[in-house]
């Protein structure tokens, strides 16, 4: 038989899209072989995604986050208390309308009275009578439960989970201090991010526990063009007081001293939490970088075997990437949904901590994180992968010398540690895995330093939350104990 | 040195001599830092790593002492691959992959993977992948050395039958039978030298 002439076709454009199809092809088969390898890689991406994700989360909820809910649930830069006795509707209504105020809600009427919890006393609370947690103003954020539907329901101010001993869904307040000691059901837990209230409930309920004794008054939320400061804020204040009848205006509260309280309560989490995140995005990447140019560098006697066959450099990164992508890809997409469900419990705690009503994923941690990694993963392996490009066009690592490189690590590293380790009375096995770390230092310095961020991350996650738990506690117990002053003294029933 | 078309020529030499670079040189896996490499009428030293890969694909069969198949690919697969890679369609591949395995005597082994199979018939896997393309340049590297006897001589009578078919082939052996038995000419290499060309060995 005669040496046949093979014609394969000679059209440009199939040739190259065959040429890039077998290109594929030997790596999807590489993909069906090496399940294992694609599950480690999609399980590190995935780790590394969700750990990413929730750094990312961690970080925008520390930017700010009282400017952030501030203008996400439209706060109140004052709510002005009001003697109802000496202020009209209309004229209240009148006032939304003075210069410099941009938005107002209210009046909502408001009962402040004692409780108490479990038979324990739980303070004094100023209760505001609203139908909707919604409005132009003060947008009250539910975190649990539902809003007062009927007269009997109170909605308190404060954590989903206060912790144990704290007010439960479902539990019982009983309001002192009025005729008959009425009882309040607890249907839910909210936020005002000005803290206008510590309870909120039908404005039915309101007037009747007016009627049952409780000083009566009601609550007016102003947004102004300038209040910026607390001069600022005095003149708005004197602005609407003069638009009333004297003695009307019986207390006001700014939103700076709520913005003071929940810096002042996040400060001490601030370093923790940022270090957290940083420490999660940190380990992310060297593990993401260990793995993947591992991935590659074993492969090295593959990559020279399909060169000595006619890959392509381009082809035999289109064909790793392909390898290590796709296994990668399915790893990101669900790190960002792990890394979005794990953020709940960690940024509940931390809305707490910071006096907020709810935090969550921001869109572009969702699309930064996996992008991100993706990015990271085609880098590495492309780092790796041009690695040897350059060495093979400078005829210092030839298709050969990677099948030989692929086969056993580089010569000429490690020697002192074997010999140190030959030394020691140790069984020979042992010996040889001491030192065979110290053949490949760089790989063997970012897994230790992996492993070190690890550590580290463990260590602070059972500290952040424990933190968090713990701060959360005790605001909720500084909410039990509310101290008003009003200028003109209490309001009193008619 | 010059290989003429049809040629068998072995080259010899003891170890570290550069039969092995030498090889790798005119396979194009490897550049001389002197001299020029004219493969097939075309000179290859100066190609871009693109083009050296597509003229590898294209014109030039390796077969290597440890027979290098992808291990997570079947017999067949790694035999069509160079083919694809050269571009042909899978189906016209798969027709040359099964002429060739048939050829080997190994055609039932097709679905197999590599791992499963004698060295003799790796080797023989190896083989029909790289004459898969039929390329004008057949090199091996030591293409018996990791056989037994037995099997190394039948896969130097495959060779041989190659060549009567009018495959040009460059062997490196350090078997001097292997070379007397099947090769037209000898090459002596010391330490990268050519220290004697030329002397036909009888068929």
């Amino acid at each position: 038989m005669n040496r046949p002439d093979v014609n394969w076709p000679d059209v440009n454009w199939p040739r190259a899209i065959a040429r890039w199809l077998a290109a594929i092809r030997t790596a999807t088969g590489g993909l069906r072989r090496h399940k294992l390898q694609a599950i480690v890689i999609g399980m590190v991406l995935l780790v590394s995604t969700a750990s990413a994700t929730l750094g990312l989360a961690l970080l925008a909820a520390n930017n700010a986050p009282f400017q952030h809910a501030f203008s996400a649930q439209h706060g109140a830069h004052v709510a002005v208390t009001v003697n109802t006795a000496r202020a009209r509707p209309a004229a209240l209504a009148a006032t939304t309308g003075l210069h410099g105020v941009t938005a107002a809600a209210g009046p909502f009427g408001t009962a402040t009275v004692p409780t108490q919890l479990g038979g324990q006393a739980f303070g004094q609370l100023t209760l505001a009578g609203r139908a909707s947690p919604g409005g132009p103003v003060d947008d009250v954020v539910l975190s649990a439960g539902h809003w007062p539907d009927c007269p009997g329901q109170v909605v308190l101010d404060g954590p989903a989970n206060p912790g144990q001993g704290g007010p439960q869904t479902g539990g019982t307040l009983t309001i002192r201090g009025v005729r008959g000691s009425p009882a309040l059901t607890i249907v839910g837990f909210a936020n005002s991010v000005t803290n206008t209230a510590d309870g909120w409930v039908t404005p039915g309920e309101v007037t009747r526990l007016q009627g049952l004794g409780a000083p009566a008054g009601a609550q007016m939320l102003y947004r102004f063009a300038s209040a910026g400061s607390f001069a600022q804020i005095r003149a708005d204040v004197t602005e609407v007081s003069g638009a009333l009848p004297t003695g009307a205006v019986t207390g006001a509260a700014s939103w700076l001293s709520a913005e003071n309280a929940s810096t002042g309560n996040g400060a001490i989490m601030e370093p923790f939490v940022v270090a957290f995140a940083l420490i999660g995005l940190i380990m992310a990447v060297l593990i993401v970088g260990n793995v993947v140019s591992g991935a590659v560098v074993a492969s090295y006697y593959r990559i020279g075997v399909l060169k000595s066959l006619g890959l392509t450099p381009a082809q035999v990164m289109v064909a790793y990437l392909g390898r290590i992508g796709w296994p990668a890809l399915a790893g990101c997409l669900a790190g960002v949904v792990a890394g979005n469900f794990l953020a709940i419990p960690v940024l509940s705690d931390s809305a707490s901590v910071y006096g907020v009503g709810r935090q969550q994923v921001p869109w572009w941690a969702s699309v930064l994180a996996p992008a991100g990694m993706l990015a990271l993963t085609a880098l590495t392996a492309l780092t790796a992968l041009a690695a040897l490009g350059p060495a093979l066009r400078a005829g210092r690592l030839s298709a050969v010398q990677a099948i030989a490189a692929g086969r056993a690590p580089r010569t000429g590293r490690g020697y002192a540690a074997h010999r140190i380790a030959a030394r020691l009375r140790l069984p020979r096995p042992v010996g040889i895995g001491l030192a065979a770390p110290f053949a490949r230092p760089a790989r063997t310095a970012v897994s230790l330093a992996a492993i070190a961020f690890g550590a580290t991350a463990v260590i602070f996650a059972f500290g952040l939350n424990s933190s968090l738990g713990r701060a959360a506690q005790s605001q909720t117990h500084s909410a039990t104990v509310p101290v008003q002053i009003q200028q003109n003294g209490p309001a009193r029933a008619r | 040195m010059n290989v003429a078309a049809g040629e068998v020529v072995a080259v010899m030499g003891p170890s570290g001599s550069g039969k092995s670079t030498l090889l790798n040189l005119i396979a194009g896996l490897d550049r001389p830092t002197v001299g020029r490499v004219t493969v097939a009428g075309r000179r290859i030293d100066n190609l871009s790593e693109t083009a050296l890969a597509r003229f590898r694909a294209r014109h030039v069969g390796i077969i290597f002492q440890f027979f290098n198949l992808l291990d997570d690919l079947t017999v067949e697969d790694n035999v069509l691959l160079p083919a694809q890679l050269a571009g042909a369609s899978r189906r016209q591949a798969r027709v040359r992959a099964g002429e060739l395995l048939a050829r080997m005597g190994i055609d039932r082994y097709r679905n197999e993977y590599p791992a499963r199979m004698s060295g003799g018939q790796r080797q023989r896997v190896a083989i029909a992948r790289a004459l898969v393309n039929a390329p004008e340049l057949l090199l091996a590297d030591e293409p018996t050395g990791a056989l037994d006897t037995a099997t190394g001589q039948e896969i130097g009578k495959l060779l041989r039958q190659l060549n009567r078919d009018g495959q040009t082939l460059v062997l490196v052996t350090h078997d001097r039978a292997l070379a007397e038995r099947y090769a037209a000419r000898t090459v002596q290499l010391v330490d990268g030298q050519l220290a004697h060309s030329g002397a036909e060995v009888p068929a």
